[in-house]
């Protein structure tokens, strides 16, 4: 088994709501709210879960693009939780970052060319221009673009074409580790499949470690290797993906699994509608968080925040109920 | 038109005049949709589903865009067969709301954020029905008690940024269905919503079309959503139609190679065991309007591409047996070589 790559410990990040005149803070979203796993070198994390979920967040954090609030994120065996913005520089460089919206991320003004090598030159990478626009033409090459592609403009491209420029970039500073965040869910259907087949051979190709966050839960098993189910800024469970799949063990999975529609008519089959909304993560439920929606609530579950705990080898959850499911 | 069929979709043409050329959104697209059933239009960005359900409502922006050919022939409550392109926008503002209404993908941006809730739907109501605003508001709360909303009197005071995406969504609902139309086009309906919001809504509208049999035009781009709900189906590429059936032998044999590829390339669930290790998925992009590749739209991405054949003219709509339609010239070979 390899070694550990990213280790997070109670991880936490409470968003400060500030008001009245003097612009005090009265209260706090609690985005991410005690999250800890690890992942294997070369391994995929799948991280799931709905709106609102801290799914997002978890994956801002871990690269600090977002300062956490509490706990801690070891990379490679080092605590960076709290390293300077110049320490934290050798690290940037080993971990990158794929984005939802191939629309936004691009800078419309900047050639393709431009925007791969601008990695490169922040980072200190290929010293001379010649060096650089043959690295460039390397990693068009390997996302399944053309090197011509290198002068046109973001513009030119398809949606899917840009999410390979996307995902090109990321690639530019041979990061070990990548957050990709929802990385498929603004592409076509058509098209996903495509973008989804290209990470899984770089991943193969390259030994890349990645966290795949996504709330379509068919893709998020399809591609790794373990899943953490989200839900309010907790895990409610982890588990490997097909494991997960076939067996969850928290109710808040298996209502997720069942409310997913089937591309087939003639499969039927018992759904759980979960009854009202996600609560407000600025007032979340006490104890369970998942219980106010639960269809197997008890009193108790109000009174004590579940561990989560490992059920089965290498299976967790965070649920105080052991006689069902 | 048949007396089954509340509308009938015949050769209909929508294009967009803009500065860099003439887009063809919607290039000669017929169907039907019966009374009481739900049509699903499947299709992706730039496949013309959109503009298709814009057009029956007659809501093109023009300019740039307009329904250059067709005929949109629609069955009103009253029973009289009307071509929708050639009412006035009199004529048509009473089918609107009325016989036909439409709910959209984003709920946010489709209520109006400075009225409450109730007086949008009253509003409505009001228009239509010739009620007063007492009346109007007491329909109103009953349409909302009929969506699922709870404390559905107290709701109607509420604006709508005071809901979450989901209680927007079923207020969508509750305004579309408030004059009982006969045919609801969503367009989308679910594709802003998390999963599990996704199937409360989905099962509303189930439920509401058992109870009130109104037809329902589904747009979407979800399969496992067209599964679900739809009895038949018309699948969309490029603004054409490629393929049209009923909903299970759709799944179960899809005869385009385009949706072939299609149920091919999504990752399922329930096929988990079995899956493979790389998803099918369709080579190339979806092609730009503006440039559309000749012959079939389909032919550079397609596997069973023939050159001389494929790209040489548009193949014809054919009949393929038990109400069945497929826009190739190769799907009979295609269908033997898969026996």
């Amino acid at each position: 088994m390899n070694g550990v790559l990213l280790e997070v410990k109670d991880l936490k990040k409470h968003f400060p709501i500030r008001g009245g005149v003097l612009s005090r803070v009265v209260g706090s979203v609690k985005a991410v709210d005690g999250v800890s796993f690890s992942i294997r070198k070369g391994e995929v994390l799948g991280l799931v879960g709905e709106s609102g979920s801290g799914k997002t967040t978890v994956g801002r954090t871990v690269l600090r693009l977002i300062e956490p609030t509490g706990g801690r994120i070891l990379f490679d065996g080092q605590d960076i939780t709290e390293l300077p913005r110049e320490k934290l520089r050798p690290f940037r460089r080993r971990m990158q970052i794929i984005f939802q919206d191939p629309f936004s991320s691009l800078n419309p003004r900047m050639t393709v060319g431009d925007i791969i090598a601008e990695p490169l030159l922040i980072h200190g990478i290929g010293k001379t221009p010649k060096e650089r626009t043959e690295r460039v033409a390397e990693l068009l090459k390997l996302v399944g673009l053309s090197p011509d592609h290198m002068r046109r403009y973001p513009h030119e491209f398809s949606g899917g074409q840009r999410q390979r420029i996307g995902i090109a970039r990321a690639l530019a500073v041979a990061p070990e580790f990548i957050v990709a965040d929802e990385p498929v869910s603004a592409l076509d259907v058509s098209i996903q499949a495509q973008v989804v087949n290209l990470l899984q051979d770089l991943k193969e190709e390259l030994g890349l470690t990645l966290l795949f966050i996504a709330h379509d839960l068919a893709v998020v098993e399809y591609i790794s290797d373990r899943v953490a189910v989200m839900y309010l800024g907790k895990v409610m469970e982890l588990a490997p993906a097909r494991e997960l799949y076939r067996n969850p063990k928290h109710p808040y999975t298996e209502a997720l699994l069942s409310a997913v529609p089937i591309p087939d008519p003639t499969v039927k089959r018992e759904r759980i509608v979960l009854q009202g909304d996600i609560p407000s993560p600025i007032n979340p439920p006490s104890g369970c968080v998942f219980r106010t929606r639960c269809r197997y609530a008890l009193p108790e579950c109000a009174q004590v925040v579940p561990e989560l705990k490992e059920v089965a080898p290498g299976h967790y959850k965070a649920c105080i109920r052991d006689d069902i499911l | 038109m048949d007396e089954k069929r509340l509308l009938e979709v015949k050769d209909l043409k929508v294009h967009f005049f803009t500065d860099d050329g003439v887009v063809k959104a919607v290039d000669g697209v017929s169907f039907h949709v019966n009374r009481g059933e739900t049509l699903a239009v499947v299709g992706e960005s730039g496949s013309g589903k959109s503009v298709t359900s814009l057009a029956i409502m007659r809501l093109i922006p023009s300019p740039p865009g307009r329904i250059v050919g067709g005929e949109i022939l629609f069955r009103g409550k009253d029973g009289k067969v009307r071509d929708l392109t050639k009412l006035s926008e009199q004529e048509m503002r009473r089918i609107r709301g009325n016989d036909i209404a439409m709910i959209f993908q984003e709920p946010m941006t489709s209520l109006n954020p400075v009225y409450t809730v109730g007086d949008q739907i009253a509003e409505a109501i009001m228009l239509h029905q010739g009620k007063s605003r007492k009346e109007a508001m007491e329909l109103a709360a009953h349409m909302l008690e009929l969506v699922g909303i709870p404390e559905p009197r107290k709701r109607l005071s509420n604006y709508p940024h005071q809901m979450s995406g989901g209680m927007r969504q079923r207020v969508m609902i509750a305004m579309a269905l408030s004059c009982n139309p006969s045919l609801l086009i969503a367009d989308e309906p679910t594709t802003a919503l998390d999963v599990t919001i996704q199937a409360q809504i989905l099962e509303l509208m189930k439920k509401l079309q058992e109870e009130l049999g109104m037809a329902i035009l589904f747009i979407t781009h979800n399969l496992g959503v067209v599964a679900e709900m739809a009895d038949r189906v018309v699948v969309m590429y490029a603004g054409r139609v490629v393929e049209q059936a009923d909903v299970v032998p759709l799944f179960q044999e899809p005869l385009h190679p385009y949706t072939r590829g299609l149920l091919r390339s999504v990752p399922r669930l329930d096929l988990a065991a079995e899956r493979k290790e790389r998803l099918e998925a369709i080579p190339g992009n979806v092609p730009n309007p503006l440039y559309l590749p000749p012959g079939c739209a389909f032919h550079p991405r397609c596997k069973h591409f023939v050159a001389g054949l494929c790209d040489a003219e548009v193949p014809p709509l054919e009949d393929a047996g038990d109400g069945r339609q497929v826009r190739c010239v190769r799907w009979r070979e295609i269908r033997e070589v898969r026996a």
